[in-house]
C-alpha cells in the first residue's frame, strides 16, 4: 500500500511533466496561433503567421515544462503565458467574426 | 545517519532533465524518426529513383517538350475521364521522364477511390504501358505519412514524431557544455565514448539543417496540425479561398454552364507560362470543367531556380484560351512559409546542392541511429546480468536491429521486387511495397530470434550483400548493365548502380566492426570466470 503511494508519489511529478509538454505545449502552440490573429496584416498572412509560431511556441513550452525546477512551477508557467493569449486569441476572434467583411 | 528510504529522491540538475528528456524523447520515436529520416534522404533522388525503377523508358537525353507533352495529356485524358470536373496534369522535368496526372471521378463506383491517378509517356501521351510501380514516391509517401494507415493518421503521427525530434534537438544541445568542443573530441574504439562522440559530431556538423529539415517539416502540414487559427479566421467560403491560394495553385472547380465547349489548346497556355518563368519552369496544368462552358485552366510555376513555392500562376479561360489572371505574389507571411517549404524539399537547387542534402540528411540518419545504439550500449554495462537483459533492454536492442539494418534490407528488398516481380502482375505497384513490408517483418522475426550481436552481423551483411548485388540483378534483367549506362553517358543509371556499391561497401563495413567489436562484458565474464575458478581452488 504505502509502496504504491510511494511510486505515486514518485511519478506524479514526472507524468505530470509530460502531460504539461505534450498537451499543455500543444495548447499554448494553438492558443498562439490563434492569437496571432490579432497583428494587424490581414486574415490569411495572420493565420500563416500563427501557424508558423505555433511550433517555436510549443517546442519552447515543452523545454520550459522540463527546466521548470517543479511540476507545480512547470504548469504554472504554462498558465500564465496562456492568460494573455487566450485574451488576445478571444478578442482577435470576436472581431473577425462580427467584421465579416472582405478580406485584405 | 543512513537517510530514510523514503526520502524525497534528490532533485535533479538543469542539465540532468534535459539530458532525461533527451534520452526518452529520442528513444520513444526514435526508430519512426530513423525510417522517416532515411525514406526523406533517399526521396532527394526520387525522381531518379523513379526512373531507374522503369527501365523500360529509355534514358532521357532531352527533356520532352513540356508544352507538348501537357496537349498530349489533356487529349488522353479528354478521352478517359471527360466527365471528370477536374485534372492536375504534372509535367515531364529534366529529372523526371513521365508526366503524370491525377482526375476527380464524380460519381464513383461504391468502393472505388473517388479520384484517378495515372503515370503517361510524354511522347505520346498514352498511359505508360511499362510496369505498374510507385517508384521513388513510395518512399516520399512513407517519409510523411507511412503506408496501410490512413493517411492522416500518418500525417499526424509523423507530425507527432518531428515535435518529439525539434524537443530532442533543443535538448540535446543544452545537455552540451562543451558542444563546440566535443565536435573535435572523437575516441576511436573506446565503446560507449565513441559511441558517445559519433553521435556529437554526426548531430553538430548537421545541427542548423537538423534544426531547419525538422521545423520545415512540421511547416509543410501545418493547415493539418495546426488549423485553430484557419478555424477562427476563414469562416466564410470567400475568405477559405483567399487564403488557400496564398498556400497553393490548386483551386476547386468552379460552378458548370452546362454548355458543352472544346477545351482550348493546353500547349499555348504553357508556352505563355515558359515566356515568363524560362522553358522547363512550368510545373503543372490544372483543368476544371473541362469540357463545359466554364472551364478554366491554370498553370502553374515550378521550384526551380527561385527560393520559395508559393504559388505563382496564370489563370486561362479554358474555352477561348485568354488569359485570366496573373498571380506572381503572395503576402510576407506566406512568402515566408514559400521559403521554408522550398528549403524542405531542396528543389530549388542543382544536383552539387542535392548531393549536399543527401548527404547531411543522411548524417542527420545516423544522427538518430546512434543515439538509438548509444542507449543500448550505455546501459548494457550496468545490468546486473549482461547475459539476461531485462525486457525493455531486449525490446529496444532488438527494434534498433529490425529499425536500422531491417530498413536497409526492406528499401533494398523494394527494389529487388521492381526487378524480379512479373511485369505484367494485377496490382504489381502495390505488391512491391507488400515485399518491402513482408521483408522488413522478415527481418524483425529474425532479429527477436537471434543473438543480438549475431543478428547485426548477419543482418549488415545480408543488406551488403543484396546492395553489392542489385546491380547485377539490374544487368541480368534489363538492357542496362553498369558498363552500358557508362558507354552511354547515362549517369542515372550508371550513378544508381555506383550508389548501390558504396551503401554496400558501407553496410560491409559496420558488419565488419560489428564482428571485430569486444563488448566488455566478456572481459567482465572473463573475470568473473577466473575469480570462480579462484573460489573453487
Amino acid at each position: 500500500m504505502s509502496a504504491a503511494l510511494e511510486r505515486v508519489r514518485r511519478a506524479g511529478p514526472v507524468a505530470a511533466r509530460i502531460v504539461g509538454a505534450v498537451f499543455g505545449g500543444y495548447a499554448l502552440g494553438a492558443l498562439a496561433s490563434v492569437a496571432a490573429l490579432a497583428l494587424p496584416i490581414g486574415a490569411p498572412q495572420a493565420v500563416i503567421a500563427g501557424m508558423l509560431a505555433s511550433f517555436v511556441v510549443y517546442a519552447c513550452a515543452v523545454i520550459g515544462v522540463f527546466l521548470a525546477r517543479s511540476a507545480t512551477r512547470a504548469w504554472a508557467g504554462l498558465l500564465i503565458v496562456a492568460v494573455p493569449l487566450a485574451l488576445a486569441a478571444w478578442s482577435a476572434t470576436a472581431a473577425m467574426q462580427s467584421a465579416g467583411g472582405p478580406l485584405r | 545517519m543512513k537517510p530514510a528510504a523514503n526520502a524525497k529522491p534528490p532533485r535533479r540538475g538543469v542539465r540532468q532533465r534535459m539530458s532525461d528528456l533527451h534520452t526518452w524523447a529520442g528513444l520513444l520515436v526514435g526508430w519512426i524518426l530513423y525510417a522517416m529520416f532515411l525514406t526523406g534522404t533517399v526521396s532527394y533522388f526520387k525522381d531518379e529513383i523513379s526512373q531507374w525503377m522503369r527501365p523500360e523508358l529509355a534514358y532521357q537525353r532531352v527533356m520532352p517538350d513540356p508544352a507538348t507533352a501537357a496537349q498530349r495529356v489533356a487529349a488522353t485524358l479528354g478521352a478517359v475521364a471527360a466527365d471528370s470536373p477536374q485534372w492536375l496534369i504534372t509535367l515531364p522535368t529534366t529529372r523526371s521522364n513521365v508526366a503524370s496526372a491525377f482526375w476527380r471521378v464524380p460519381h464513383p463506383q461504391p468502393g472505388k477511390l473517388p479520384y484517378g491517378l495515372a503515370t503517361f509517356d510524354p511522347s505520346t501521351g498514352e498511359k505508360l504501358a511499362v510496369r505498374d510501380t510507385l517508384g521513388g514516391e513510395f518512399f516520399l509517401r512513407f517519409h510523411y505519412q507511412f503506408y496501410y494507415l490512413p493517411a492522416v493518421w500518418g500525417r499526424w503521427l509523423a507530425g507527432a514524431c518531428a515535435m518529439f525530434m525539434v524537443v530532442a534537438i533543443v535538448s540535446g544541445v543544452i545537455t552540451h557544455k562543451k558542444i563546440f568542443v566535443d565536435f573535435f573530441t572523437f575516441r576511436w574504439g573506446k565503446g560507449q565514448r565513441s559511441w558517445l562522440d559519433a553521435h556529437n559530431a554526426l548531430s553538430v556538423f548537421g545541427l542548423p539543417f537538423h534544426l531547419m529539415i525538422t521545423y520545415t517539416g512540421l511547416v509543410t502540414l501545418m493547415t493539418l496540425y495546426m488549423p485553430w487559427g484557419a478555424h477562427a479566421a476563414l469562416t466564410t467560403p470567400a475568405r477559405q479561398h483567399a487564403f488557400d491560394l496564398q498556400l497553393s495553385s490548386f483551386m476547386p472547380p468552379g460552378a458548370r454552364a452546362d454548355v458543352p465547349a472544346a477545351l482550348a489548346p493546353v500547349d499555348a497556355m504553357v508556352r505563355v507560362g515558359e515566356a515568363r518563368w524560362g522553358r522547363g519552369n512550368v510545373a503543372s496544368v490544372l483543368v476544371t470543367n473541362p469540357g463545359d462552358a466554364q472551364a478554366r485552366v491554370v498553370v502553374t510555376r515550378g521550384a526551380v531556380a527561385r527560393v520559395s513555392t508559393s504559388p505563382q500562376y496564370l489563370l486561362f479561360d479554358g474555352v477561348s484560351g485568354r488569359l485570366l489572371d496573373v498571380r506572381e505574389r503572395v503576402g510576407a507571411a506566406a512568402q515566408t512559409r514559400g521559403v521554408l517549404y522550398a528549403l524542405h524539399m531542396g528543389r530549388f537547387g542543382d544536383l552539387t546542392l542535392r548531393w549536399l542534402y543527401f548527404v547531411v540528411s543522411l548524417a542527420g540518419t545516423a544522427m538518430v541511429g546512434t543515439g538509438l545504439v548509444m542507449w543500448t550500449v550505455k546501459r548494457r554495462q550496468k545490468l546486473p546480468d549482461p547475459e539476461r537483459p531485462h525486457f525493455g533492454f531486449r525490446v529496444v536492442e532488438r527494434l534498433n536491429i529490425a529499425s536500422i539494418a531491417g530498413l536497409s534490407i526492406a528499401m533494398t528488398g523494394f527494389l529487388w521486387g521492381n526487378r524480379l516481380l512479373p511485369a505484367a502482375v494485377a496490382g504489381r505497384a502495390r505488391i512491391e511495397v507488400d515485399v518491402f513490408f513482408a521483408v522488413w517483418v522478415g527481418v524483425l522475426l529474425y532479429a527477436l530470434v537471434r543473438p543480438a550481436r549475431r543478428a547485426w552481423i548477419e543482418l549488415l551483411g545480408l543488406a551488403a550483400a543484396l546492395l553489392a548485388l542489385l546491380p547485377v540483378l539490374n544487368a541480368l534483367t534489363t538492357g542496362r548493365p553498369f558498363w552500358r549506362s557508362v558507354a552511354a553517358g547515362d549517369w542515372v543509371y550508371a550513378g544508381f548502380d555506383l550508389m548501390m556499391w558504396a551503401l554496400a561497401a558501407l553496410h560491409a563495413a559496420l558488419a565488419l566492426r560489428a564482428a571485430r567489436h569486444r563488448p566488455r562484458e566478456r572481459i567482465a565474464d572473463g573475470r568473473r570466470a577466473r575469480a570462480l575458478r579462484v573460489e573453487d581452488a
